[in-house]
């Protein structure tokens, strides 16, 4: 847990896991590559060989881009319902912790594992998730594939960030020919 | 506060409203305070009561009205929670079970994860983001500088990162 006042990104290069991610020689990270496996995250983080980002400018007009971003972020819903579902749970979220300071952060650690807890007994009837199932994507266009960024294109600091696996999963989303729905006939 | 120790008890008292006022079912309740009861005191309240209190605490109760309805001092609940609390973080049972190391885990949050939501990726096994948790103003002798706790959001904060895989929550 790190001050409020840090960056998402540092702050996750604070924790174990963070700096577990970031060392390409770890035990770990290094399987995970192998496999092929990822963690999806917001802009807020830096991309990786692990950590897979949307790609900047809402992929700046690549329709494949566009499309791997929505599916991108389709999978970090599920994060942000966590925290709806924790801090619906927990009212203590509902206004300013008031405990003496050194206590914060097991409080919060505590209520993290309860709410785990919570999930591992409730069934059916307590469970707070959005409907599923309305939002499959169809489409099938398809244009010329493109990984690179344009040379029209705004270049920024994001787009230098190296990420094989955005690359191919941005491949997969075009394999598969998946857009945004509802955007197929832009293109 | 003796009338309160059994959870026939205090669902009596409270009826329909136990789940709410609990945040969790009562057999969940009664779990929990027996996976927390070798790591909580033996002496004084009973530990199912020292679980309610913490847990309408965290549920949002107000200090006030919780030692009211169970007929305690306010330092009588701040010492459960705070009891409860450490129970919680270093009991074993209730660890997050965010286990990367273990291949056939990560493939089994892969297909979690890709069932949800149809996804074509077979690939992700959690998500990540930070969540800013409100908190009063850290004082001075407390903290180096006051200012790194004020968040981008207008309020002091914590930074917590936590990832989630399928439908449970870990905190990184």
């Amino acid at each position: 847990m790190s001050p409020g006042a840090s960056h998402d990104s540092t702050a996750f290069t604070c924790t174990r896991l963070g700096q577990t991610l970031q060392d390409s020689s770890h035990e770990l990270t290094a399987a995970l590559i192998e496999d092929g496996h990822c963690i999806v995250a917001d802009e807020a983080y830096a991309a990786s060989e692990v950590l897979a980002l949307p790609w900047p400018g809402c992929g700046q007009g690549d329709q494949w881009k566009d499309g791997y971003n929505f599916y991108q972020s389709s999978g970090r819903i599920h994060i942000e319902q966590a925290f709806g579902m924790l801090s619906w749970r927990w009212g203590v979220f509902w206004r300013r912790l008031r405990v003496p300071f050194a206590k914060r952060p097991s409080l919060v650690r505590a209520c993290f594992r309860l709410h785990n807890f919570c999930r591992g007994n409730d069934n059916a009837r307590d469970c707070v998730v959005a409907p599923w199932g309305n939002d499959l994507a169809g489409g099938d266009a398809s244009l010329a594939p493109t990984d690179v960024i344009g040379a029209n294109q705004r270049g920024r600091r994001r787009d230098c960030e190296r990420s094989d696996l955005r690359v191919r999963m941005t491949r997969r989303v075009e394999e598969l020919g998946l857009m945004r729905p509802g955007v197929g006939s832009m293109f | 506060m003796n009338t309160f120790s059994t959870i026939e008890d205090v669902q009596a008292r409270y009826g329909a409203h136990f789940h709410r006022a609990m945040r969790m079912p009562a057999d969940a309740v009664s779990d929990l305070s027996d996976i927390l009861r070798p790591r909580l005191p033996r002496r004084g309240l009973s530990p199912f009561c020292r679980t309610e209190l913490a847990l309408q605490y965290l549920g949002g109760g107000s200090y006030v009205g919780i030692c009211a309805v169970f007929g305690v001092h306010a330092a009588t609940l701040y010492r459960s929670l705070r009891e409860v609390i450490d129970a919680v973080n270093v009991s074993p049972t209730l660890d997050f079970h965010f286990k990367l190391a273990c291949r056939r885990r990560r493939l089994d949050y892969a297909s979690g994860f890709q069932r949800r939501r149809a996804s074509p990726f077979g690939n992700v096994i959690g998500a990540l983001d930070g969540v800013a948790v409100r908190q009063e103003q850290p004082l001075s002798s407390d903290v180096q500088c006051v200012a790194d706790y004020y968040s981008r959001k207008g309020f002091y904060a914590f930074n917590t990162q936590p990832y989630v895989t399928r439908t449970t929550s870990s905190n990184g």
